[in-house]
């Protein structure tokens, strides 16, 4: 059975690329687009991986980040997280809640693709 | 105290300029007209030299005169320490560098100011971009629709079997994000170009109004026409507005429009003819020429500090502040500096005004710092508090001081002699050794400098 891997994002164009990209790869793709309501959505979706966007509307990543980390079922689901400002502020903040992977965008299908890989795998 | 100040005196520079170019005292003497003995005297200090002579001597040495005198030497000294770190080992030799290096002095001192500028427009630009939430946004924006097109693109260029209804839609897509990025990326230009011509204060607004003021010699001959109609003033004031490089912000040259329309009424209500008949006669006493063309005294005094250049006036200086002591209104007379970022030498009678508004405080006023030399220039302080009525019920009251320097010689002196004020310009290039009002150590301590000098 096909793995599940919520994308959490608010830019249309940016999810719609994505989901294309990783069901091609054979995922199955969810995906949610503000912060507010994200934890329901992992609840919902139980993903076996989650892309989350730093910058979202209602609540920031780094926020879901942690009440992840925070929560048993998802300790040590894997999270790579996508951000827009290549800061090494938001970096360290990311690394100190406990982020699996760190993407800056933009990135390249093909980094995208095998960050997910290298994810799902370990 | 005159061997200590030899590094200053415009004697020492005279000997040292002549044995560069390698000319003996007679043949120097000779050139400029007087004896040997004579050169000999003025040389080691013994006599003064100003004037034609100087101007004489000057040019037989190839210089120009004011690098000789002193009082620009004394401005330059200052900026030189004002300059300098206190790891400079032959910081007690600046009085020599600066005699032997007119040039080079110069030339330092300007590079100085420049990277103080520049140091402050580093801090306040690596400030915005950490903080400014706006910059930061288009930054965002522009790197999430790049990333948009990128994926899709991608998506696109990797050939494969992709089917029509996903092509079209991406294309649909990419076409969508390219002109969402052209506005954005439009909009950062616009906002980067602000910020090379800061509205946000990268130079305060004081320091472009001081620099367009200078500019004009701080006297507007367009707006001194009494009969130019109102509609015209308005015209010639925002016509100086905007041609002054010097004002870099909608903001300041709000305010340098609202100091012209000033300026106007002041040139209405006190015509210049009249006005510098009327000064000369009073005696260049403020109080006398407020009762005399019925103005407030804060007018009369600007009115005074604003006169042509050419005019024997000319050389008067105006210092404002306002009721936190923060210097408002920066006319430095020749001879007295007025510091452009550090806060004001506390011994300025300025403050004591605040203080005591309403009444006109005299003080005879040098910048000799301690060293109390005779070749420092002094002027006739005159200070006066101002209040602004509040513009209503429970507003609340506005103070300003002003200082008007009016160098010594331009008025008749009275029978009795105010006090004198020994001050400085900012305690950090200040030389007074033992100073009350001390508000940070020198960057020389006193010391040093009596070796030196």
């Amino acid at each position: 059975m096909a793995k599940t891997v919520l994308l959490i994002e608010d830019e249309p164009n940016i999810v719609e690329a994505i989901r294309f990209l990783l069901a091609r790869d054979g995922w199955r793709v969810e995906t949610h687009g503000r912060g507010d309501t994200a934890m329901d959505a992992v609840a919902k979706h139980r993903p076996d991986l989650i892309v989350l966007d730093v910058m979202l509307p209602k609540r920031s990543g780094f926020d879901i980040l942690r009440d992840l980390r925070a929560a048993e079922d998802t300790r040590h689901l894997p999270v790579m997280m996508l951000t827009a400002r290549g800061q090494s502020k938001d970096r360290e903040m990311a690394e100190q809640y406990g982020v699996s992977r760190f993407m800056t965008k933009p990135f390249s299908n093909t980094e995208m693709l095998d960050a997910v890989r290298e994810l799902a795998e370990a | 105290m005159a061997q200590q100040e030899a590094g200053y005196s415009t004697g020492a520079r005279i000997r040292q300029r002549r044995m560069d170019l390698g000319m003996r005292q007679g043949v120097l003497a000779q050139r400029a007209g007087i004896s040997a003995s004579y050169l000999n005297l003025i040389e080691h200090n013994r006599r003064r030299i100003a004037g034609k002579l100087l101007v004489d001597i000057a040019a037989v040495l190839s210089i120009d005169p004011s690098q000789l005198s002193e009082d620009t030497q004394s401005a330059l000294l200052n900026e030189l320490r004002n300059g300098a770190v206190e790891s400079i080992a032959e910081i007690d030799r600046v009085g020599d560098f600066a005699s032997r290096f007119p040039g080079w002095a110069q030339h330092l001192t300007h590079s100085q100011k420049r990277v103080t500028e520049l140091e402050r427009t580093v801090e306040i630009l690596s400030d915005r971009l950490t903080h400014d939430p706006h910059l930061s946004d288009a930054l965002h924006e522009v790197l999430t629709v790049v990333t948009a097109i990128r994926s899709s693109s991608g998506i696109l260029a990797g050939g494969g079997n992709l089917d029509a209804v996903w092509q079209e839609r991406f294309q649909k897509n990419i076409d969508e994000d390219a002109r969402r990025l052209a506005e954005s990326a439009e909009s950062l230009v616009q906002y980067l170009d602000g910020a090379g011509r800061p509205d946000q204060g990268i130079s305060s607004a004081g320091e472009e109004i001081d620099a367009c003021f200078a500019r004009h010699s701080w006297h507007f001959e367009a707006l001194e026409q009494p009969d130019t109609p109102a509609s015209d003033v308005q015209d010639i004031a925002q016509e100086i507005v905007r041609d002054s490089k010097d004002l870099r912000s909608d903001g300041t040259r709000a305010r340098m429009m609202r100091h012209l329309l000033e300026y106007r009424i002041r040139a209405v209500q006190m015509p210049l003819g009249a006005f510098l008949q009327a000064a000369a006669e009073c005696n260049w006493d403020p109080l006398a020429l407020a009762s005399r063309f019925r103005q407030p005294i804060a007018e009369v005094m600007h009115r005074l500090a604003m006169l042509p250049a050419t005019s024997p006036a000319g050389g008067i200086g105006l210092v404002g502040c306002d009721g936190a002591g923060n210097l408002t209104f920066r006319k430095a007379p020749e001879g007295f500096s007025v510091p452009r970022f550090d806060g004001a030498c506390a011994l300025w009678p300025l403050f004591e005004a605040l203080a005591r508004p309403d009444s006109m405080l005299v003080h005879d006023v040098s910048q000799s710092q301690g060293r109390g030399s005779e070749d420092v220039p002094r002027f006739t302080a005159l200070s006066c508090g101002v209040q602004t009525l509040p513009e209503k019920l429970g507003a609340p009251v506005l103070r300003q001081a002003y200082m008007l320097l009016i160098p010594q010689g331009l008025a008749e002196g009275s029978d009795t002699a105010p006090p004198f004020i020994d001050a400085g310009a900012s305690c950090r290039i200040c030389l007074q050794a033992a100073c009350p009002a001390r508000r940070e150590a020198a960057i020389l301590s006193r010391q040093k400098t009596e070796v030196a000098f």
